[in-house]
């Protein structure tokens, strides 16, 4: 057979796997469907019998999602293939309705959260057979307009997680204020809210009280303005006045569908050789985390996102033909300029934006001093506008916050690997796969590769202002919040990689990537399933971890980085995986089929060392707020909810006859204490800090100096492995009051050889 | 020296790649040369030995000895249960990685409890389930090679089986030698005589028959052990494809099957019978008959919905002897299999079966029995690996099969929590025609018809195929409505004890007439006889027959430590099972249901006079149900 004979998936699919083309017939029969499966959800929506449970309104949305994925069906031959794989995923799909149906009858004590992690692992699971069944219609090399079924399947998914999301997770952090705003805006057509908070108009789409953010902007006679701009809530609009909160949060499922689709058009300007890869590419934005989690809440970075990457497409076509036609003129400065409205601090993204366009476009002057203009007079008429309404021209920020010599070196550091790296906040601890992108930055660095430069000139401005503020992991939202606007083109960073020869085939690449598939596919499931799980408190801790911690009475969070609470893991797990990551994917280049369950075996390997390793490692920091120290008494501080806590220091309160009392692994024959500690006092008498081995008591000190943090240093003492470090306060004459003592961490050095 | 590797089409990149010439020189071959089958499995075995490990490690860590204890026969599940699956060849790499990970991460992510096993146990069935649709759709075997790692597939699929099947209950204490012979040597056996049946029949009628014998049974025994044997006896007297079977099979078979009945006759005699009448001499065509799905599911259907009709009008109720047990599905469905044309061999092969559910009432291997009368008629390998050439519907088949096995295990495996003791009893009184079968017992059924309905809908077009889910629906629709209404109670639970012997419940509403279901648990009965009240419920009063309104040792309640060695005593109906720290013996939470006439205002919870005084009584939850 000659080369130019061989197969090309899209053109001659085998017939096995394809169905006949869609037809007029075929095309009345999905419209019926899909009124079918609409008017059975709105059915069963209102359908008495079935139970109330917080599993029904995903069963309420079967019907429609089902009907939905008829379409995708009919747009995408390949998905219509009755494989044994289709069918087990009928068979499973039954099976967990008729178990969440009967779940409080079955005497199993499956939890509803066991059956939502059922229905996760499902969906991706079918996700992933469709983003395979795509891949025909990429043919043999990516079209500048890829086909709706890349946006439709995106949608799907998003869309059947909404309802358990939002049953679990009502919005949260700033989504309530913008589903406020978009309220006003339907009913008032003002983005003024202190009606809106007498009347409680936030209790259709929240069941707790809604307060204005602390330092909310307001107007001259003291109106209630929210802080976020009123662009994102306008386009919600039209789905808030159909659906309300489920229509606005369908709305941006369709804009983070959006996304996913864009990914794949900017993906034939930079990558088109590859459909293959793309494919991949997109399966991995669109059904991983972060844009996964993303996509059902309102945030304005997917939305963002999606403006940069219409302009970017704009930008990256003036590369190939130059042509400044007035749709073209349109395209790209409408994206450009509505940036700003989105919010202020995304003016970083536009600049870049508006750089690489003249930089495509050969470096015009008259288009980028028009558009320059242009985006200059929305920013005063933004800054006139606050000042006029707010009284303050960047409404709650300051001209400081733009000073970055004011922060040293190390906050950009830990502000970047945060956004990486952190246990709580990070890209690859929320779903590891994303480690690939290690190697792939390095490929492309290597072969200078222009979406190298591209990313680093879109982000790099934004990345830097964002990157030292005490808020750099995005508030209280799910991870990687504030750089999700370079999450598709990370995505199409990894085409490269993926494309090498031997590449993704080798070795060490399957091991690689059979591992951390796994693992993030796992962690994907807890994510959906615990939806609250993804909203951690910017303590250094996080759920998952504090769940193991709590159940092994062992220290696991100090293997993992955390850039809130840094520490040595924080600085070695940026470099280990850089290294390992890399070598594995480069070095071990013999194609072994066989080598993804090598891989895999690795990843229960570690899994199994972690509880050994967290209960055997000797003891040499205990931060006494953890879960697995144990409390008698006493409190946090500051408090969870305090705003900007990340700039507290962290710790337990003490007061008289309270006590803390931490498992100590030994590592040494002495061990050398230190308690950073602050006295609070509110009483003449002082109290006592004691330090306790067990029930022996080693030290003590008598607290003096108020509300100065001190380092406190005992010992050195002999210590017995697995003798509690026991740390209580006590007053030596009777008294009353609320004197304490505040204990952010001990730090024990080992010394001597351990006997 | 150089190697030439074919070319092949890539499925990511649509390209179909040349052949490529690799110049570089080959390495010298190691001084240890494994053999490609074992070097294969190697990884396999490796990455499901780690996730036990895995799941070893959490059991480990943890601090409460209770969670420990549990977390322990978890890992060791996991070890028996997903460990052999690495054996079955067509679960291919990609899925054993997602099954090994998913059970993995169950016990690091769930807290400490029943619901835990029960998770585990759910994705292991439906794991072995899985691998066995595949095992059973793989390409016929035809090389050396494919038929050991044939034989390897029913051995990895027996050893899965049997570890999901009874290793919650084998797995508790640590492994003595009986333990061991009944989770490896017994499936080991069983695996030996599928993969000596196989050569002659095909993989789908032999999986389903032993699928559905081992979840009746459960698992693994040495009457089904025996009863095997004996088909493996009978299946070489038989004719194959029209021809003789060799004459020295034909005599080992038939020395087998005399052996066989010096030990059990009844079984010999009926598998006697069945080679005679598969020895019948057929007339027409030889071809096997397409299977009609309707024929198939009708016979389930049927069965299901007289359950149904049952159950709701007892009066309607069709007398026991006439449907003795579910064996009426599990005989005709195997008769559908019977060749179209051949009606004396299929009503010879009814009877045959209805037969049996007489002579083997007790027999665990029962379905077996039925089953594998109905294969003897069922086509034989060599028509199957031809489709074309016979019919070419053979996925219609499978699937028919694959999901009747699976209702039957979505009955057995909702029924049987890993907590029971008695599942086989407790299966059979589900699916036994009682008059008056409980929401609780028929919610297997209604799942089960959930199933079938996806079969239908999976397998084909006829709308007939949803007759038999029909029933299940109303049932399932009609019953939402008569939910169980929990009772408050004060603190979440109430304890009867010497000093505080009586608790009044006060109620939101008068409760009418209907079901209460209880959760209790004792202690300290270890001196009370079976059947001695513990409390009573006094409500205006106890409708049910002969309860009364009483909590009875070993009926509605028991000792929790009742299962524990050396103490044992009667149980009552398990609602929740642990292992409690030390591990050893299941502890027991008891669910009761008591007939009730209805109450006003005040409910009266009254511990029995004259008990010991260290004897007391917990209930956890209380429910009414209309």
């Amino acid at each position: 057979m000659s080369e130019a004979a061989l197969p090309v998936p899209g053109a001659d699919p085998t017939p096995s796997t394809v169905g006949s083309q869609p037809t007029a017939g075929s095309r009345w029969r999905l419209v019926g469907t899909l009124v079918a499966g609409v008017a059975a959800s709105a059915w069963l929506a209102n359908a008495a019998w079935l139970p109330a449970d917080p599993l029904r309104s995903t069963l309420v949305l079967l019907p429609a999602l089902l009907a939905g994925l008829r379409w995708f069906s009919h747009l995408v031959p390949r998905a219509r293939a009755r494989t044994l794989g289709a069918q087990a995923e009928v068979a499973a799909l039954l099976a967990l309705v008729v178990l969440a149906l009967l779940r409080p009858r079955l005497g199993l004590g499956l939890g509803p959260q066991v059956l939502a992690a059922g229905f996760a692992c499902l969906l991706l699971l079918a996700g992933a057979r469709r983003v395979l069944a795509l891949r025909p219609l990429l043919g043999q090399r990516v079209a500048d307009r890829p086909p709706f079924a890349f946006a439709l399947l995106a949608f799907l998914v998003y869309v059947a997680i909404l309802p358990w999301s939002t049953e679990q997770r009502p919005p949260d952090g700033d989504e309530p204020f913008y589903l406020l705003v978009a309220h006003s805006l339907a009913h008032d057509l003002d983005t003024e809210l202190t009606n809106n908070y007498a009347e409680g108009d936030w209790k259709p789409f929240l069941d707790r009280p809604l307060e204005p953010q602390p330092g909310d902007p307001r107007g001259r006679h003291g109106e209630i303005y929210s802080r976020h701009n009123a662009l994102l809530p306008a386009v919600l609009v039209p789905a808030y006045v159909v659906g309300g909160k489920l229509g606005a949060l369908a709305a941006m499922a369709a804009i983070g569908a959006a996304l996913a689709w864009l990914t794949v058009l900017l993906a034939h300007h930079y990558v088109p050789d590859h459909p293959g890869e793309v494919l991949l590419a997109y399966g991995l934005l669109t059904l991983a985390s972060p844009l996964l989690l993303f996509s059902v809440q309102v945030w304005v970075e997917v939305p963002a996102a999606v403006l940069a990457m219409i302009a970017l497409d704009q930008a990256l076509r003036l590369r190939n033909d130059r042509a400044w036609s007035r749709r073209r003129w349109l395209a790209l400065a409408a994206p450009i300029v509505l940036l700003p409205f989105l919010k202020i601090r995304l003016l970083l993204l536009a600049l870049p934006l508006l750089v690489l366009a003249w930089w495509h476009a050969g470096r015009p002057r008259r288009p980028l001093l028009l558009m320059a203009g242009a985006l200059a007079a929305v920013g005063c008429g933004i800054l006139v506008y606050n000042q006029v309404v707010y009284g303050n021209p960047l409404k709650i920020h300051s001209l400081d916050e733009l000073q970055l010599d004011r922060y040293p070196v190390v906050e950009y550091a830990l502000g970047l690997s945060g956004l990486l790296w952190d246990g709580a906040f990070g890209l690859f601890a929320a779903f590891p796969l994303w480690l690939l992108l290690l190697p792939a930055l390095v490929l492309l660095a290597r072969t200078r590769h222009f979406l190298l430069r591209d990313l680093l000139i879109l982000v790099a401005p934004y990345l830097f202002i964002v990157a030292p503020r005490s808020e750099w992991y995005g508030g209280w939202s799910p991870p990687f919040r504030y750089a999700i606007v370079a999450l598709p083109l990370l995505a199409l960073a990894l085409v490269p990689l993926l494309a090498e020869r031997p590449g993704r085939r080798a070795a060490g690449a399957r091991a690689l990537i059979a591992s951390l598939g796994l693992l993030s596919l796992v962690l994907t499931v807890v994510w959906l399933a615990m939806p609250g799980w993804t909203y951690n408190f910017a303590d250094g801790r996080t759920y998952l971890l504090d769940h193991l911690a709590q159940r092994f009475d062992a220290d696991l969070a100090r293997f993992f980085p955390s850039s809130v609470r840094p520490r040595a893991a924080t600085w070695w797990w940026p470099l280990a995986s850089l290294a390992v990551v890399s070598w594995l994917w480069w070095r071990p280049r013999a194609r072994r089929r066989q080598a993804a369950l090598w891989g895999v075996g690795a990843l229960f390997a570690t899994a199994a060392a972690l509880p050994w390793l967290a209960q055997s490692a000797p003891t040499a920091i205990v931060e006494l707020e953890d879960p697995w120290v144990e409390h008698r008494g006493g409190h946090l501080h500051p408090g969870q909810w305090v705003v900007d806590r990340t700039r507290y220091r962290g710790g337990w309160v003490l007061r008289p006859g309270e006590w803390a009392s931490a498992r100590i692994v030994t590592g040494g024959a002495l061990v050398g204490i230190e308690v950073d500690a602050m006295y609070v006092r509110n009483t003449p008498d002082p109290v006592e800090l004691v330090l306790l081995r067990g029930d022996e008591e080693l030290a003590s000190w008598r607290a003096t100096s108020d509300r100065v943090w001190q380092t406190l240093r005992f010992g050195p003492f002999a210590w017995p492995s697995g003798e509690p470090l026991v740390l209580a306060v006590r007053r030596p004459q009777p008294a009353d009051g609320l004197d304490g003592v505040i204990v952010d961490r001990v730090r024990l050095a080992w010394r001597g050889p351990l006997r | 020296v150089v190697r030439r590797t074919p070319g092949r089409s890539d499925k990511i990149d649509g390209r179909l790649r040349p052949p490529r010439t690799d110049t570089t020189p080959l390495k010298p071959p190691s001084r240890v040369h494994l053999p490609a089958e074992v070097s294969a499995l190697l990884p396999r075995l490796f990455a499901t030995t780690l996730a036990a490990l895995a799941v070893a490690a959490v059991a480990h860590a943890e601090v409460d000895p209770a969670a420990a204890a549990e977390g322990w026969v978890l890992a060791r599940l996991v070890l028996f249960g997903l460990t052999p699956l690495a054996l079955v060849r067509p679960l291919d790499q990609r899925t054993l990685g997602i099954v090994s990970a998913l059970l993995a991460a169950v016990p690091w992510l769930l807290p400490a409890g029943p619901a835990r096993g029960a998770v585990l146990q759910l994705g292991l069935a439906a794991a072995v389930a899985w691998a066995g649709v595949l095992f059973v759709t793989r390409p016929p075997v035809d090389t050396p090679r494919e038929r050991r790692a044939a034989a390897l597939g029913w051995v990895g699929l027996a050893l899965a089986a049997q570890a999901t099947l009874l290793g919650a209950n084998e797995l508790i204490a640590p492994l003595d030698p009986a333990a061991t012979a009944r989770l490896l040597v017994l499936p080991l056996v069983g695996a030996g005589l599928l993969a000596l049946l196989a050569q002659r029949h095909h993989p789908t009628g032999l999986l389903t028959a032993s699928a559905a014998a081992l979840l009746l049974a459960p698992g693994w025994n040495l009457t089904l052990l025996t009863t095997l044997a004996t088909f493996v006896a009978v299946s070489q007297l038989l004719p194959s494809e029209g021809h003789a079977s060799p004459r020295l099979g034909r005599l080992a078979g038939g020395l087998l099957l005399l052996a066989l009945a010096a030990a059990r006759p009844d079984t010999a005699l009926l598998a006697g019978v069945a080679a005679a009448i598969g020895n019948w001499p057929r007339r027409g065509s030889t071809t096997p008959q397409p299977p009609v799905l309707p024929r198939l599911l009708l016979a389930p259907g049927l069965a299901f919905g007289l359950l149904l009709v049952a159950s709701r009008w007892p009066l309607l109720s069709v007398p026991g002897a006439v449907l003795p047990s579910p064996a009426w599905i599990l005989v005709l469905f195997p008769a559908a299999w019977l060749a179209a044309r051949q009606p004396l061999r299929t009503a010879a092969g009814l009877a045959l079966g209805i037969a049996a559910t007489a002579f083997l009432r007790e027999e665990a291997a029962l379905s077996a029995s039925c089953l594998l009368l109905g294969l003897l008629g069922a086509p034989t390998t060599t028509a199957l690996a031809r489709p074309e050439e016979h019919w070419n519907r053979r996925l219609l088949a499978v699937q028919a099969a694959s999901l009747t096995a699976a209702w039957l295990g979505v009955a057995t495996l909702a029924g049987y929590p890993w907590l029971r003791e008695q599942p086989l009893d407790e299966l059979v009184a589900r699916l036994t025609l009682a008059p008056a079968l409980s929401d609780q017992q028929l919610s297997p059924l209604a799942a089960a018809g959930h199933l079938a309905l996806a079969g239908g809908l999976a397998a084909t077009p006829l709308p007939a195929a949803l007759v038999p889910a029909l029933p299940a629906l109303v049932e399932l629709v009609d019953r939402g409505e008569r939910q169980p209404q929990p009772i408050p109670l004060p603190g979440g639970m109430v304890v009867l004890t010497a000093e505080q012997p009586t608790v009044e419940l006060a109620l939101a509403r008068p409760l009418p007439p209907g079901r209460l279901y209880l959760e209790s648990h004792a202690t300290n009965l270890a001196t009370l006889a079976e059947g001695t009240p513990v409390a009573s419920i006094d409500a205006a009063a106890a409708a049910s027959g002969g309860s009364e309104g009483l909590l009875r040792v070993g009926l509605e309640t028991a000792d929790w430590a009742a299962a524990r060695p050396g103490a044992e005593q009667a149980l009552a109906p398990v609602a929740w099972s642990w292992v409690p720290a030390g591990g050893g013996f299941y502890a027991h939470r008891y669910r009761a249901e008591i007939g009730f006439a209805g109450a006003d205002r005040t409910l009266v919870l009254r511990r029995a006079p004259g008990l010991p005084a260290d004897v007391a009584l917990a209930i956890s939850r209380l429910e009414w149900q209309r």
